[in-house]
C-alpha cells in the first residue's frame, strides 16, 4: 500500500481522533483512580457494561449514516422490547435456547426497524418523527407487556452478564459483530447508504434506490438493536420495561461522542465503538470519586459538559481543517 | 378593451381553483387537517367520555395545555430555525428545583422567579451560541446543555442539604393559586396560569410575524448564507432563539412547581418528546423555515384532548403514550412530508 492511500484511510478515520483523545484521557485517569478496570474482573465487568452500549451505538450509527438526521430515538425501548419479550414470551414459557433467544432479539427487532425505514423511505417523513413515534409506541408496548421489571434468565445468558474473565461470550459477540461490521461497510449497499446519506439527490442521481437502501439501513440497525437488547437482558438478568427511555439518551450520548454526525454519510464503528467505551469511562472514573448521593447527578453533568466540550473540539478541528484546505467555495445551506 | 378585460377574468381563478391552492400550502394543510382532528377529537370525546365537555373537565384541559404551551414556545422557534431544542425538560426540572431552593433560602419568591429567568437566558443564549457554528448541532448541543444543566441544579440543591436532589421547602401561595384550577382571575374561572399563556402567545406570534427577529428567523432557516448577506444577525438570532427558549422552559418549570406544590427535578421529563410532537402535529416542518407559534397551540390542543379522551376512556398510561405514538406518523404524513429528491434536481 502506498503512503497516499494509506494517508487516505488515516483520513477517513480521522472524525474519531477527538472520542479516542478522550479515551485516553479516562484511561489515563482511571488508572489513577480505579485501578481494579484493569484487573481481569475488573476489564470483565466493564466488557458486560460496555457490550450493550456498543452494539446500541452502533446501531444509531447505521441510521445516523443513511442521513436526513437519522436519529434512531426509539433504540432503548426497542432493547426495553427485546428484554421484555425474552423474559415474558419466551423464558416464562421454556424457551431458553441460545439459537431461540438470538433469533427472537434479532427478528423483533429487525422488524421493527424495516417498519420504520419503510415509513420514512417511502412517506418521506423526517426520520426522528417515525423515531420518536417508535419511542413512545414501544414504550408503551413494553410496559403494557410487562409492568415491572422483573423475570428470570436462563443460566447461560446470566452467566454473560456476569463474566468472570474478559474472554468470555460476549467478548466473541462484540468480536463476531465489529467484523461483521466491516465486512458489510466493503459492500456496495453500504456504500450506497453512506452516499445517500452524503447527498440524496446525488444518490437518486447516480440511480441508487433510495427505499432499498435505506431499509437496508434500518435492517443494520435491527440486528445490532436485537443483540444490544440481549446483552441487556443478560447484564440486568431479567426484563425491564422502563430503562429504555434514559438508555435512549446514553446512546445517543455515545453516538454523538464517537463523532459521528446525524447530518448523515460519515462515521463508522470506529467512532461508535470509541464514543461508548468513553460513555461507560465517564461514569466508571467519576463513581470513583466519593459523591455519595450527589453521584449520578455529577455523571449527568459530566455527560453533558464533555459532550458539548467534544463537540467545541470537533468544531475547532473542522474550522482549522477548513482553513488550511481553503475552500473557495461558498457553502449554501439548503 | 373587451377581450384585455377578458384576459384579466381568466387570469384570476375562480373559487373553487383559489380554495384547491390554498388546500395545497402545506400551512393550510396541517390547519385544516389538526382543526378537524381537534373538532374530531371533541365530539368523539363528548360522546365516549362522561363530563368531557364539562366546565370542569374544560378548565382542567386548559391547565395542562398552559403547561405544554408555554414549554413549546422555545421548540417552536427552534424548529422554524431549523434546529431542535432538547434541553427543554432538564430546564425544567432545574428552574422547578432551584427556584425553589432560592425561596428556600430566603429570597423572596418574585426575586426567585426573576433570578431564574435571567440565569436561564443567559444558559440559553450561551446554547445557541454554540449551536449557531452548525445547524443539524444543535440537537446534541442542546441535549448536552441540558443534561449539564439539571446535574448542576441538582448537585447545588444537595449541597449541605440531606435531601438529595430536591428540595423540600413551602412553595409561596400565591403561585399555587396562581396555577391551581380552582382559582379564578379577573372575575374570570379561568386559573391564571392560562391568561398568562394567552398573553405569551399573543406575544411570541407577533413577535415572530412583525418583527425584524422574528422575520431573520425564517430567512436564516431558509439560507442562512443568503439572510447574513442580507444583513440578518444570524448569530444573534441563534442566541436569542435558543435564550427564548430557555427563559420559557424555566417558567413552565416555575409554573409547575406551583401546580406540583413542591419540587420535583423530574417534572420536565414528559415534556422532551410531547413539545416536539405538538410543533409537529401542529404542521411546524422541523426542516426550518416554515410554521409558527399559532400552529403549535393548535398542536397543544390536538394533544391535550387526546390526552385526556384517552385517560377518559380508561386507558393506563403505557397505552395512552403508545396510541399517541400511533397517532403522530399518519397526521404527520398528511402534512409534513418531505419533497421527492426527483423534484429537486
Amino acid at each position: 500500500m502506498n503512503v497516499a492511500a494509506l494517508r487516505a484511510r488515516l483520513d477517513r478515520q480521522l472524525y474519531a481522533a477527538v472520542p479516542i483523545g478522550l479515551l485516553v484521557v479516562l484511561l489515563i485517569i482511571a488508572a489513577f483512580r480505579g485501578p481494579h478496570l484493569f484487573s481481569s474482573s475488573g476489564a470483565a465487568n466493564a466488557l458486560a457494561n460496555c457490550a450493550p452500549l456498543i452494539l446500541a451505538t452502533l446501531a444509531l450509527t447505521a441510521v445516523a449514516i443513511a442521513g436526513r438526521g437519522g436519529v434512531d430515538l426509539s433504540i432503548g425501548p426497542l432493547m426495553s422490547l427485546v428484554s421484555v419479550g425474552i423474559v415474558h414470551w419466551l423464558v416464562a414459557n421454556g424457551v431458553t435456547g441460545p439459537v431461540e433467544l438470538v433469533a427472537f432479539a434479532i427478528g423483533i427487532a429487525v422488524a421493527f426497524e424495516v417498519i420504520q425505514g419503510v415509513l420514512v423511505a417511502t412517506l418521506r417523513l423526517q426520520p426522528i418523527i417515525v423515531t420518536l413515534s417508535g419511542f413512545l409506541v414501544l414504550s408503551g408496548l413494553a410496559l403494557t407487556i410487562l409492568g415491572q421489571p422483573g423475570g428470570n434468565t436462563p443460566h447461560w445468558l446470566a452467566s454473560w452478564g456476569s463474566p468472570s474473565s474478559v474472554f468470555s461470550p460476549v467478548l466473541l459477540v462484540i468480536v463476531i459483530a465489529l467484523v461483521a461490521w466491516t465486512l458489510t461497510a466493503r459492500t456496495t449497499m453500504f456504500r450506497n447508504i453512506r452516499l445517500m446519506g452524503a447527498n440524496e439527490r446525488t444518490a437518486y442521481a447516480s440511480g441508487v434506490s433510495l427505499t432499498t437502501t435505506r431499509v437496508a439501513a434500518h435492517v443494520i440497525a435491527g440486528v445490532y438493536a436485537g443483540l444490544a437488547g440481549l446483552l441487556y437482558t443478560a447484564l440486568i438478568g431479567g426484563g425491564d420495561p422502563t430503562f429504555g427511555t434514559h438508555y435512549t439518551l446514553i446512546v445517543v450520548t455515545a453516538l454523538l461522542l464517537g463523532g459521528i454526525s446525524i447530518s448523515g454519510g460519515r462515521g463508522g464503528a470506529l467512532g461508535a465503538t470509541v464514543g461508548a467505551i468513553d460513555v461507560f469511562l465517564i461514569s466508571y472514573v467519576l463513581a470513583t470519586f466519593q459523591f455519595g448521593s450527589e453521584a449520578t447527578y455529577a455523571v449527568q453533568l459530566a455527560y453533558g459538559v464533555v459532550l458539548v466540550g467534544a463537540l467545541a473540539v470537533g468544531v475547532a478541528f473542522a474550522a482549522l481543517k477548513a482553513r488550511r484546505t481553503r475552500q473557495d467555495t461558498v457553502e449554501v445551506v439548503s | 378593451m373587451s377581450s384585455v378585460d377578458a384576459t384579466v377574468k381568466d387570469a384570476r381563478p375562480d373559487l373553487g381553483a383559489r380554495v384547491i391552492d390554498f388546500v395545497k400550502e402545506p400551512a393550510a394543510r396541517s390547519v385544516l387537517v389538526a382543526g378537524a382532528v381537534f373538532i374530531g377529537l371533541f365530539i368523539v370525546g363528548s360522546i365516549v367520555v362522561e363530563g368531557f365537555s364539562s366546565s370542569l373537565s374544560i378548565r382542567s384541559m386548559l391547565l395542562f395545555a398552559s403547561f405544554l404551551g408555554v414549554a413549546s414556545v422555545g421548540q417552536t422557534l427552534c424548529a422554524i430555525a431549523g434546529g431542535l431544542d432538547l434541553s427543554i425538560p432538564f430546564v425544567i426540572g432545574a428552574s422547578n428545583v432551584l427556584t425553589l431552593w432560592l425561596i428556600s433560602k430566603g429570597v423572596g419568591s418574585v426575586l426567585a422567579i426573576i433570578i431564574m429567568l435571567v440565569v436561564s437566558g443567559l444558559f440559553g443564549a450561551l446554547t445557541g451560541l454554540i449551536c449557531s457554528t452548525q445547524r443539524e448541532k444543535s440537537l446534541l448541543v442542546s441535549l448536552g446543555m441540558g443534561f449539564a444543566a439539571l446535574g448542576a441544579a441538582q448537585i447545588i440543591v444537595s449541597i449541605g442539604s440531606e435531601h438529595a436532589g430536591t428540595v423540600y421547602a413551602e412553595v409561596p401561595h400565591w403561585l399555587i393559586n396562581t396555577t391551581s384550577l380552582n382559582s379564578s382571575s379577573f372575575g374570570l374561572d379561568i386559573s391564571p396560569a392560562v391568561l398568562i399563556w394567552a398573553a405569551i402567545a399573543i406575544v411570541v406570534v407577533f413577535f415572530l410575524r412583525r418583527t425584524t427577529a422574528g422575520r431573520g428567523l425564517y430567512a436564516m432557516a431558509g439560507n442562512e448564507v443568503a439572510a447574513s448577506r442580507v444583513r440578518v444577525p444570524v448569530l444573534r438570532i441563534w442566541m436569542l432563539t435558543f435564550a427564548l427558549s430557555a427563559m420559557l422552559a424555566a417558567f413552565a418549570g416555575v409554573l409547575l412547581l406551583g401546580f406540583g406544590g413542591g419540587a420535583y427535578a423530574e417534572v420536565g421529563q414528559p415534556y422532551l418528546f410531547t413539545t416536539v410532537a405538538a410543533v409537529v402535529i401542529g404542521g411546524t416542518s422541523l426542516l426550518g423555515g416554515r410554521g409558527g407559534y399559532g400552529l403549535t397551540v393548535l398542536g397543544v390542543a390536538v394533544l391535550t384532548l387526546l390526552n385526556t379522551l384517552l385517560v377518559g376512556i380508561g386507558l393506563s398510561t403505557p397505552a395512552q403514550q403508545a396510541v399517541l405514538g400511533l397517532i403522530i406518523v399518519p397526521m404527520v404524513a398528511l402534512y409534513g412530508r418531505e419533497p421527492h429528491p426527483k423534484t429537486q434536481i
